[in-house]
């Protein structure tokens, strides 16, 4: 996954677990599970979640005629087992002695029924097995073939999915190498903090109010957990966004800064709930102070 | 739990037997959920109806390929549901779209993640935890896992935008896999 690409796939592993994609969105993450173990991780500890809610309703008993009901309905349905294979005899009564019930003198259309049967149990005898053998060949043949089918399949989604990641990431290059060459842009960096000592960011901000954020080395992040950006108000921190850093730890976002603020501003990022909160309440992982 | 795992299973034993065993096994579960989506006795015994009729006319060639019997059972009874109450009840979410096509169906787990059946102490408590969370999130995880909204329908149900709607699923569903995991 590229850098930048994953911000489109940000929190719908649990859209996907919940089955709150629709049929087109869960094609496009499935290829996207593909390339990204980090949605997969989510996805299969939220499936467990997924899976428990479909029994966590209050158990509630059926009436007992219910049971009933299913199983008359449905055994109607049930195709009959094959019965065993047994000969059936005529036994008659009166005619036979000692010796045996008494010959008869075969007929002609007999011997011509029995050299019929005798002829097509030989030919099915030749014949069946071939159709067998041809019959398991097209099975292989077709298992095959749908597996080629699939892999294609998602290898299109894969590298569709690449070329709207890379689409996007040209977009954001695009939009900071037009921030660096627009006149009049400023810069802040921030540094890493204990917690994150391999980290930095620099953020540009132009005199008609776009902020961009670049971050790098950010440390991964404990499931349920954002990173959140803040600026230094005068009456205290005020959220500038949420980001969720790639598998490499790179992230980038738009800074929202309210128009109350002026910038150059003191920034730091810390690690908070994934629904945000109004005021930092984790440590303190990057943090930059304006040049005096 | 004892479920009808393979195809070949299924196929060599007698299906009477095994469908009174699975309906023996897994009826209240079915029933339940039925119950809890729909909330009425005679929808609910309707759906159990059709779901178990379902597991014989059409699942026999794929049961448990993927996941076991009684997830398969718990998903099929979310999916009629979901699509009784929508024909009871036409919104206008799902008034752009023909029924069939109104569920959106739960992934299949990954073979690696071979769905399991909860004790009832542990889906007691994540009911528990599912009606102690905050009112946002719980109507969110309510209207898409019961009531079948994809994220679009749900921020257009609560007037939020997508991202919002999003951030209270996942957070929810972080919340009670914290009640799973430590158990």
């Amino acid at each position: 996954m590229s850098k930048s690409g994953h911000e489109p796939f940000d929190g719908l592993a649990a859209l996907y677990a919940a089955g709150a994609l629709n049929k087109r969105e869960q094609v496009i993450f499935r290829a996207h599970l593909e390339v990204c173990r980090g949605c997969v991780q989510e996805v299969k500890s939220l499936l467990q979640v997924t899976q428990g809610l479909l029994q966590a309703a209050v158990p509630v008993v059926p009436a007992t005629s219910l049971r009933n009901r299913v199983l008359n309905s449905t055994t109607r349905t049930i195709p009959h087992a094959k019965a065993p294979a047994y000969r059936k005899s005529k036994i008659k009564t009166g005619q036979q002695t000692a010796a045996g019930p008494p010959r008869q003198r075969p007929q002609p259309t007999i011997w011509i029924a029995t050299l019929f049967v005798i002829v097509t149990a030989g030919i099915a005898a030749w014949y069946i097995p071939k159709l067998d053998h041809q019959i398991s060949s097209l099975q292989r043949q077709l298992v095959e073939l749908q597996s080629d089918l699939d892999s294609s399949t998602r290898l299109t989604q894969i590298l569709e999915l690449e070329i709207a990641a890379a689409d996007l990431e040209t977009d954001e290059l695009r939009a900071v190498l037009s921030l660096l060459t627009t006149q009049n842009v400023q810069q802040l960096a921030l540094t890493g903090q204990p917690r994150a000592p391999r980290a930095s960011a620099v953020v540009f901000w132009t005199d008609s109010g776009d902020s961009t954020l670049l971050a790098s080395g950010l440390p991964p992040l404990p499931i349920g957990d954002l990173y959140q950006l803040w600026l230094g108000g005068l009456d205290g921190p005020i959220s500038a966004g949420l980001m969720a850093p790639d598998e490499d730890g790179y992230a980038a976002i738009s800074v929202t800064v309210p128009d109350s603020v002026t910038m150059p501003v003191a920034m730091a990022i810390t690690v908070e709930p994934a629904s945000g909160v109004t005021m930092p309440t984790g440590d303190i992982y990057l943090l930059g102070q304006p040049t005096p | 739990m004892v479920d009808l795992d393979t195809l070949e299973h299924v196929a060599d034993s007698d299906p009477s037997t095994l469908l009174a065993e699975a309906y023996d096994r897994h009826h209240q579960a079915v029933f339940s959920l039925a119950m809890m989506i729909v909330q009425n006795q005679d929808d609910a015994e309707a759906i159990t109806l059709e779901v178990f009729s379902r597991a014989v006319r059409e699942e026999q060639n794929r049961l448990t390929r993927h996941d076991s019997l009684a997830y398969w059972l718990l998903r099929t009874t979310r999916n009629q549901a979901i699509d009784k109450i929508r024909s009871k009840q036409p919104t206008p979410d799902s008034g752009s779209q023909p029924t069939h096509q109104a569920v959106v169906d739960l992934p299949i787990p990954a073979a690696d993640l071979e769905p399991t059946v909860m004790l009832e102490e542990s889906a007691s408590k994540l009911r528990a935890k599912l009606n102690d969370l905050p009112q946002s999130q719980q109507e969110a995880i309510r209207l898409c896992y019961f009531e079948g909204l994809t994220q679009t329908q749900l921020a257009e149900r609560l007037g939020e935008p997508r991202s919002i709607v999003k951030s209270r699923v996942r957070s929810g569903l972080l919340t009670l896999l914290e009640t799973l995991t430590h158990e």
